[in-house]
């Protein structure tokens, strides 16, 4: 194994991880700042995806990014609306959704599980037959992802900093403040989790059209990933703005990804992933507090040397 | 910001440690596998593997199956036999990578990407969505890929035609040819009132036999009922309705979902006696009464040979035709013959007309 061939490697990881990180993204801030777990992500992911691929096939490449951005704002409409409107609880909210979309999302489709792409146009093959014959050939995917992050992190740095803003992050942290000082949390629960899930469909599409596939298991386990993700960039960054935190969280969603290529090329089986993906999980939220605990323990383990040479004496 | 390091450093070195137990899948088959010379070889691959074994050509091929079950599995292994086999007929080596992305499509790009750095000389896609993820893939390398167990190439895109693909993809196809196990459905008993289809909506192999099945039933005039499920569970409650509707024979195409289901809803079936017509061996070998259609050991056999052909005759994929199979073969399930009080030579004796062979089985969890 030399260099040359880690590069393509390490160049799969930064898109898939660009990719994930849109969902990250969402989950940062429905997740951290609405302090609502979402759990319709893997749902509204795949519906993203579907409902992109349909319309590009229906030969709207661009359109098909809006249209999948909308259908992710209806659903996160509708977690939202189930959750503060109808009293069912924000777990199971996410649940149902994510049940119900399942079958949405064959509907879509055309009662099929999965659509090819490969003789589609896409915002991903406009974009390479442009930059054929160029330097920057072989980096179609990774441009466009990298600029849909950069869009949504200006957005988020910017949105977040608004009056609706604050008050979304207020709700996450304080509803009884937020509802004393006359706003209405749910309006901002429905506000947040739309804005959310518009993210999450976003990366679903994207992820589909580079693939030139979609089927109907692309979302499955996408909202463990994220979390995972945003905790691991949590631990890369752990103070600063919420510029600052949000990067973290590209970071997070980078790192996941390179963890996965660097146990594939070690020929670890694909099947250890999941285990290996726990293990960085559990690294990472425990890091900080034991990071906390080690004075603590300092000092007992002085106490205890103490003590022995007490007894000796 | 050192303590952050050595958390992330830490996570690699536990990668490193774990990856310790996965060395064996990169298997390097040889035609007299000895233990000793396996373990040099796979110690020696990262540096200088071509240099030891100058006399026989090398081919690095990468296999990636969908998901673990009794079918696909089949077509690995006998994938990996052939490929052996012709390594003694023919003195050259094939250096095998296997992956199982397990249904994640995040996973599966990154073992393409993966063989794509140890710039593999072929991939083979074992099901369709893993076909459609190496097409993207080797869009631009233009790496020949043979898939197996795609049912229909041609409506998903891979192929322009089955006799020109006309690209760098061809391969085997598992073809289901519904009317045939409808005409046994109906041999077995002429006067069937009730049929049940028991499918996943989420597998496409499934769709067009469910709907060449429902135009058939619609022609003799039978009444159908459909149940799906979309895991082992969901399956479970489907079968209950079944028996709930009074069902007298279970329709299935060869459905990936159900087949992972079959070992926990098969007693169900046989106690309340209902016949399982299924659409390929494995699933007669995991119990239901009847499985029929292509013969997966063949079929591995057969890619395996079409891999060869590619690499060592230099075959181009774009005019080599995609390969379908004679859906003659029915397997039944004896034991099941036995709880429902059948006699197997008689099921045999009116099977016959209708394929052209008609094999007995045993329940277990995985072929020999």
């Amino acid at each position: 194994m030399n260099f040359s061939d880690m590069v393509p490697l390490l160049q799969t990881a930064l898109e898939l991880g660009l990719f994930s990180a849109l969902t990250v993204l969402a989950l940062y801030l429905s997740y951290s700042m609405l302090n609502v777990c979402d759990l319709s992500t893997d749902g509204c992911f795949t519906m993203g995806a579907t409902v992109g691929a349909v319309v590009a096939i229906s030969g709207h490449p661009f359109l098909s990014i809006p249209a999948a951005i909308l259908a992710g704002m209806l659903s996160g409409l509708i977690v939202a609306f189930l959750q503060t409107k109808m009293g069912v609880e924000s777990l199971l909210a996410g649940i149902i959704v994510n049940t119900a979309w399942y079958s949405v999302n064959i509907a879509i489709m055309g009662n099929s599980s999965l659509l090819n792409m490969n003789k589609t146009d896409t915002v991903f093959s406009i974009l390479k037959e442009k930059l054929e014959g160029t330097f920057l050939a072989g980096s179609y995917k990774l441009i466009i992802a990298a600029l849909a992050v950069l869009i949504v992190l200006i957005f988020l740095s910017f949105f977040l900093k608004t009056r609706l803003g604050l008050a979304i992050r207020a709700t996450g942290n304080n509803p009884d403040m937020v509802k004393s000082s006359s706003i209405n949390p749910a309006f901002t629960t429905i506000v947040g989790l739309c804005i959310a899930n518009a993210f999450t469909a976003l990366s679903g599409c994207l992820l589909a059209q580079s693939q030139k596939s979609v089927n109907i298991d692309i979302g499955s386990g996408m909202v463990t990933i994220a979390l995972a993700s945003l905790l691991i960039g949590g631990v890369i960054i752990p103070r600063g703005g919420i510029t600052r935190k949000a990067i973290g969280a590209v970071i997070g969603a980078f790192i996941f990804r390179l963890v996965y290529t660097v146990a594939l090329r070690f020929n670890m089986p694909a099947y250890m992933l999941k285990l290996v993906s726990s293990v960085i999980v559990i690294i990472a939220i425990s890091t900080p507090y034991l990071k906390r605990q080690l004075p603590l323990l300092k000092r007992r383990m002085a106490l205890r040397k103490v003590g022995t040479n007490g007894e000796e004496r | 910001m050192k303590k952050k390091l050595v958390a992330i450093l830490t996570a690699m070195t536990m990668v490193l440690g774990l990856s310790a137990c996965g060395e064996a899948t990169t298997k390097t088959e040889t035609a007299n596998n000895d233990a000793v010379e396996a373990t040099a070889e796979t110690e020696a691959q990262n540096t200088e593997t071509e240099a030891a074994d100058t006399d026989a050509q090398t081919f690095t091929v990468g296999i990636c199956n969908f998901v673990d079950d009794a079918s696909l599995n089949q077509i690995v292994s006998n994938i990996e036999n052939r490929l052996g086999e012709i390594e003694a007929e023919k003195n050259v080596k094939f250096e095998i990578k296997y992956d199982n992305c397990n249904a994640d499509s995040n996973v599966l790009s990154q073992i393409i990407a993966n063989f794509q750095a140890d710039n593999v000389d072929l991939m083979v896609g074992i099901a369709t969505p893993v076909a459609m993820s190496m097409q993207a893939a080797t869009e631009d390398s233009k790496t020949p890929v043979v898939f197996a167990a795609v049912s229909d190439p041609l409506g998903v895109g891979l192929v322009e035609s089955m006799d020109a693909p006309g690209a760098n993809l061809t391969g085997t196809s598992d073809y289901l040819d519904t009317n045939a196990v409808m005409n046994l459905i109906f041999a077995q008993n002429p006067d069937i009132a009730k049929v049940g289809l028991l499918y996943d909506v989420g597998q496409d192999a499934s769709t067009t036999a469910i709907a060449q099945a429902k135009e058939y039933l619609d022609g003799k005039g039978v009444e159908y009922i459909e149940h799906t499920g979309t895991n082992v569970d969901e399956v479970s409650l489907a079968v209950d309705a079944f028996i709930a509707d009074g069902v007298e024979a279970i329709f299935t195409p060869s459905d990936n979902t159900i087949m992972t289901a079959e070992l926990s809803i098969y007693e169900k079936l046989a106690d309340a006696g209902i016949l399982h017509y299924a659409g390929a061996d494995s699933f007669a070998l995991n119990g239901a009464f009847l499985g029929y259609g292509v013969d997966y050991a063949n079929l591995g056999v057969e890619t395996a040979n079409m891999v060869a052909d590619i690499l060592l005759n230099g075959a181009d994929p774009a005019s080599t035709p995609v390969k379908t199979f004679d859906n003659g073969t029915a397997t039944v399930n004896t034991d099941i013959c036995d709880k429902i009080g059948l006699s197997f030579d008689e099921v045999k004796k009116t099977f016959e007309p209708f394929c052209t062979k008609v094999e007995e089985i045993q329940t277990a969890e995985s072929f020999e």
